[in-house]
């Protein structure tokens, strides 16, 4: 048994023993039912339904999406207008160079 | 033979005979042309893009924090504040509709090298932001004369910082407007090249956009 084992179930051993389980159980209790733990999430001291924490989850939702719409529009614009040039190119250029012509792979025993 | 140079290990070199050479000339064979990624647009065009990506995130900061003081709020507007001028504000969104449609016709002109309907669209659009610019103007002076002002209440200033920046933009877009006419009268845009009149469009139908969202939520929600 290395000295980190030998540590660690040492301190397994104190904290499973009865007194330390009762102490932690009171410590978490305690610590949720005292109001001024929760106080600092802006949302959670009003209830539901009540119209400021509706206020904040709205204006939380919106600028929550309003990113993604932003990128997403600008992408979606540089999408279409590659697709747009990539038409205009096809419409224009010759479909195949001349100089695919100079080399057959076939022909020149490769 | 055939067993042989199966069971030849990977790292010897390959016999004379196998090794083929071209029929004609010699060297490796052409390397396949290169065909670049079409062009999509200016870097203008996709930094105005960028831009607007910006702005359309500080106009969302803005209408985060009108949203809080609405919807947080039971009587809105609060009491002993002058209530808003939806009608004549819904007939200046028309016209600041309407100049969205002549600045995208200024566009279609410039394509076909139509400069006569190039300023003509150009001026219409200028005239019709600045009615905009008048009438927005006018409403306020009659609303701070009502007694809505910036420190009235909360109901004020969140009414002056959401519809003043976006009359701010209208009037620097107005001015940006105005130098793309003057530059339009001097020939300097054409079919081909028009870069600065398209950043232009897209800037101006921005803020066009902007405003019916502005309106719906300030004045009518």
């Amino acid at each position: 048994m290395t000295v980190i084992n030998r540590y660690v179930s040492f301190w397994l051993g104190q904290i499973m023993k009865p007194k330390w389980i009762v102490f932690l159980c009171s410590g978490l209790t305690a610590l949720i039912a005292n109001p001024l733990t929760i106080q600092a999430c802006s949302v959670c001291v009003t209830g539901a339904g009540d119209p400021t924490a509706d206020a904040f989850n709205w204006s939380v939702l919106f600028l929550m999406a309003t990113p993604y719409a932003v990128v997403g529009s600008i992408a979606g614009g540089l999408f279409l207008a590659y697709r747009r040039a990539v038409a205009k190119r096809e419409q224009t250029e010759t479909p195949e160079p001349i100089v695919h012509l100079a080399w057959n792979d076939k022909e020149s025993g490769r | 033979m055939a067993q042989s140079s199966t069971a030849r290990r990977l790292d010897e070199a390959l016999p004379q005979s196998v090794a083929k050479q071209p029929a004609f000339g010699g060297g490796e064979p052409p390397a396949p042309p290169v065909r670049p990624n079409p062009t999509i647009g200016s870097n203008a065009w996709v930094g105005t893009l960028m831009f607007l990506g910006a702005e359309a995130m500080f106009f969302a900061g803005l209408i985060g924090a009108y949203i809080v003081f609405r919807v947080g709020s039971a009587i809105w507007p609060p009491p002993f504040q002058p209530r808003l001028p939806v009608g004549v504000t819904g007939v200046n969104t028309l016209i600041l509709i309407a100049s969205a449609v002549t600045m995208r016709f200024s566009l279609k002109a410039v394509r076909v090298n139509d400069r006569k309907m190039l300023i003509r669209c150009l001026t219409y659009t200028a005239v019709l932001g600045g009615i905009f610019l008048l009438i927005q103007g006018f409403e306020w002076l009659r609303l701070i004369h009502f007694g809505l002002t910036v420190s009235s209440s909360v109901y004020g200033s969140l009414f002056y910082t959401l519809i003043g920046f976006h009359g701010l933009h209208v009037f620097g877009a107005l001015i940006w407007l105005l130098v793309v006419l003057v530059r339009a009268k001097q020939g300097r845009f054409s079919r081909e090249g028009h870069v600065g009149l398209q950043t232009c469009c897209m800037y101006w139908t921005f803020v066009v956009a902007l405003w019916p969202v502005l309106y719906g939520l300030v004045y009518l929600y």
